[in-house]
């Protein structure tokens, strides 16, 4: 739990040596779904440490398997992954709690 | 890999780099002392073959851990995530044992005008040749074991 509401982000080499980065809401949406690594990591076919790989931003998983990710949770992919850093959950619950 | 598998040894990343350290000095040691100094007395030679034969036993444990076996496995046996990094150490054991082979013929070439100490017969250079295959084979797996990063999280 203690990691959830952080965004992780994986940085890439682009062609031209610019980086960018991958965020995620993979421990956001496992804890939410009460899963374990290892039970999520079961009904994928994964190994358990490559959710932690993916959670914490150090693997940049594949087309297949970020669909697989997205149909598991139930959320399109750009729910779960995105080019842009995601705004942390706190900041949303104060800005909707200020409206 | 499979955790559940008795015939890997499970071996967790510091225990098999300590063990890769001590596999590589000990063969390393063993098989090319002789070959390389030949003026060696008589009383190294049980410690040479107790370096050899530890080494072995060593690099046959590296072998069986999930380490040896990840580096071995076919794609339906791991996931992607360990199919690029089984992939990755195979490229570096590819680049470094291309340029320990290319420092070889340098260091082969050179020794005659540098006076540098070479195998004397035939049971030298095939000692060298054993070290050479031994790290060969027993590198993508050691690759894979220093590369690992450890998260008890990981396991929950």
């Amino acid at each position: 739990m203690r990691s959830c509401n952080i965004v992780y982000k994986q940085q890439f080499m682009k062609n031209n040596n610019d980086t960018f980065a991958i965020h995620n809401r993979l421990a956001l949406f496992r804890a939410e779904a009460g899963l374990s690594r290892k039970e999520l990591a079961d009904r994928l076919g994964i190994n358990p440490q490559t959710v932690g790989f993916l959670e914490r931003g150090q693997y940049g998983p594949s087309l297949e398997l970020g669909l697989r990710l997205a149909r598991e949770f139930g959320v399109s992919v750009e729910t779960l992954f995105s080019l842009e850093p995601f705004p942390s959950l706190a900041r949303q619950l104060q800005a909707q709690s200020g409206e | 890999m499979s955790n559940a598998n008795p015939l890997v040894l499970r071996m967790r990343p510091q225990t098999a780099r300590s063990l890769s350290v001590f596999v590589l000095v000990a063969v390393a040691f063993g098989y090319s002392a002789e070959a390389v100094f030949p003026a060696l007395p008589e009383a190294v030679a049980p410690a040479l073959a107790t370096a050899r034969l530890l080494g072995l036993l060593g690099a046959i444990a590296l072998f069986l851990s999930n380490w040896g076996q990840q580096a071995m496995s076919g794609d339906d046996m791991i996931d992607e995530r360990q199919q690029r990094e089984r992939d990755r150490a195979f490229v570096l054991t590819h680049r470094w044992t291309v340029m320990a082979a290319i420092i070889g013929f340098f260091y082969v070439d050179l020794s005659g005008l540098l006076g540098l100490p070479l195998p004397r017969d035939y049971r030298g250079a095939a000692d060298i040749l054993n070290v050479f295959v031994l790290v060969s084979l027993a590198m993508p797996g050691i690759i894979l074991a220093w590369q690992a990063t450890t998260d008890v999280d990981d396991e929950a």
